[in-house]
């Protein structure tokens, strides 16, 4: 364990220094100063040569992306001249509003797609069957922001329900969250489906059964448990679809988050914001993925890291 | 089960020579034979022949402007699907748009397919520190939401037709890299690669003619919903205003017109959405009929 643990841990550090050089080069790959772009429009002459030296834009590319990275981990990454405030504390502060929404959103998918999963598996080619995994199929090819337009629509503007925007009351919470669990669900129920169809033909569900265990305590305690694995996985490495359906989720329904942030960001060019904000959403993508990989060995005792 | 372990002299090429006795019908054959894969197969082709067709098929310009019919209802005499907010035919402009989805969907596809199966293949045939070079990049790739990093890039470089189908095309490659690692790493420890190899045979010829075309199967397969995913991903940079220029009519871009105009004019937006998800779904189901026939073993992502 404890060697897994390290080689995961020094994994890590690399995809994030990978990381951190995706976003060094994205707004290098340009032709003309990077400093210009950091930088608002009508930024004087000084201005620029001020950044230009802050950035150690004379000096070779590697050493600017020292200078970058030594940046990134004291958590510099320019001020945002839209706010004019440090760009990761804009960022760090808008966190909660997208925690919350895809929290919810994921709640909402594995409270829904798992139930539907293991009783489509259990109750294989029948109309609940065909039914529910149609419908899962149809939510799997469906973009997202067109079913948060669509969802305003009628929930919104035809039955005057919910309303269409912003984010304070659980009311505003509906439609976003429904529109970002939408592909996660799907997702989730068709996997724990077909999970759950491999482990119920394995031998220590039949011995389940064999000692006359209730079908119930066999399905949820011995098929649901094994099947999940690859479900969490899954779960993980969605969380970078996750994140990205918050950016349309959030730009769709207004919702203060980081995404709309960074959507509203780019749009006037405030690359600072969207510098904090790859790096950030990087970062959280790595560390997730770590805990779930570790979290493999509590879900089933039989993964020992050697 | 039996049937689905070969025996060893079945796996050599020498006997997959033409003139064996097949037992089972040909993949074509039990493409067609299930249903899902038939009806994804009769959609993608419905929305072929649209966008092909689409000059001989679309009954007005899709630039044209007529300002005094604006926004005109689905089902007018002059209009079928309605008109939008510019007073265009909503029809021609779904007719001409499916030409810009398919295409930057199938190109940025191809460019993702060429990149990750080259990247999968080296991994998995040479393994040690190149492996572990690809699969952190792979790592990193996985880290950025495709969409935000989408965006930035375009919204950086500009927004043209190549720049969108390069930038699609380079997030995509993880996917198949991956897939065709997991199977080279099997194959390469097969008896007929060791034969090639006994035989003189260098990398570039085991990689290229022996282990290239028995991964196949899971290439197809993956790069059939890639396209899927394409079109999600350019119509969503469309639908942030990054996507080909207007007035070219795209799929995302209409809908993202109709936004503003949901309270009188809910076609614009709806229609749009319509098309991109039966497109979507007809290339899924093909997907995954596909797996079903040619490679059982390969899972959802």
């Amino acid at each position: 364990m404890g060697s897994y643990l390290a080689r995961r841990l020094v994994q890590s550090v690399f995809t994030l220094v990978g990381v951190s050089l995706v976003v060094f080069l994205v707004l290098r790959i340009i032709p003309g100063d990077p400093a210009r772009l950091l930088l608002p429009e009508g930024a004087s002459p000084e201005e620029i040569t001020r950044l230009r030296t802050k950035l150690g834009l004379e000096q070779a590319l590697p050493i600017q992306y020292l200078i970058f990275l030594r940046d990134a981990v004291r958590g510099d990454f320019g001020r945002s001249y839209q706010y004019d405030e440090p760009a990761l504390g804009i960022v760090l502060e808008k966190v909660p509003a997208t925690a919350e929404l895809t929290v919810y959103a994921l709640l909402f998918a594995i409270l829904v797609a798992v139930p539907i999963g293991v009783l489509a598996a259990t109750r294989r080619q029948t109309v609940f069957d065909y039914g529910t995994m149609g419908f899962a199929f149809l939510g799997q090819s469906m973009p997202s922001f067109w079913l948060g337009i669509m969802l305003i629509l009628v929930l919104a503007v035809g039955l005057r329900l919910l309303p269409t925007s912003g984010r304070g009351t659980w009311q505003h919470l509906v439609m976003p969250a429904l529109t970002l669990a939408s592909f996660q669900m799907a997702l989730i129920a068709r996997l724990v489906r077909s999970s759950m169809l491999e482990v119920l033909r394995e031998d220590y569900v039949r011995t389940a059964r064999g000692k006359g265990l209730p079908a119930r305590t066999v399905v949820l305690r011995h098929a649901l448990r094994n099947s999940i694995i690859p479900v969490v996985t899954v779960i993980g490495l969605q969380f970078g679809t996750l994140l990205g359906g918050a950016v349309i989720t959030e730009t769709v329904f207004n919702w203060p988050g980081v995404g709309k942030l960074v959507v509203d960001a780019i749009y006037i060019r405030d690359y600072p914001i969207v510098q904090a904000v790859l790096v950030v959403s990087g970062t959280a993508f790595v560390l997730i993925n770590l805990l779930i990989d570790l979290s493999y060995s509590y879900l089933d005792p039989r993964i020992r890291y050697a | 089960m039996a049937e689905a372990l070969p025996t060893p002299i079945a796996a050599t090429p020498a006997a997959l020579a033409p003139g064996r006795v097949s037992r089972r019908p040909s993949n074509i054959r039990r493409l067609l034979r299930n249903r899902q894969a038939s009806a994804g197969g009769l959609l993608i082709l419905l929305m072929l022949l649209a966008a092909i067709l689409a000059p001989l098929l679309a009954p007005w310009d899709p630039l044209a402007q007529q300002l005094s019919r604006r926004l005109e209802p689905p089902g007018s005499p002059i209009y079928l699907l309605g008109s939008d907010p510019n007073g265009r035919d909503i029809l021609s402009r779904l007719l001409f748009g499916a030409r810009v989805s398919l295409s930057v969907g199938f190109l940025s596809m191809l460019l993702a397919g060429v990149v990750g199966v080259v990247l999968g293949l080296v991994s998995g045939y040479f393994g040690g520190s190149l492996d572990d070079l690809i699969m952190r990049l792979a790592d990193v790739q996985l880290a950025f939401p495709v969409i935000l990093l989408a965006i930035t890039i375009v919204s950086v470089v500009g927004r043209n037709v190549a720049t969108i189908v390069l930038v699609l095309g380079l997030t995509g490659w993880v996917v198949y890299a991956r897939t065709v690692r997991s199977s080279v790493l099997s194959l390469r420890e097969r008896d007929f690669v060791l034969a090639a190899r006994c035989l003189g045979a260098g990398h570039h010829r085991i990689l290229l003619r022996h282990i290239l075309p028995n991964t196949a199967a899971p290439i197809l397969v993956v790069a059939t919903v890639q396209i899927a995913t394409m079109i999600v991903l350019e119509s969503g940079l469309s639908f942030f205003g990054l996507g080909i220029q207007p007035p070219t009519p795209t799929w995302g871009g209409m809908l993202a017109e109709g936004r503003d105009y949901l309270s009188n004019a809910w076609w614009v937006s709806t229609i749009p959405g319509l098309a991109i998800m039966l497109t979507v779904l007809g290339i899924n189901l093909l997907g995954d009929g596909l797996r079903d026939v040619l490679d059982p073993q390969l899972k959802d992502y």
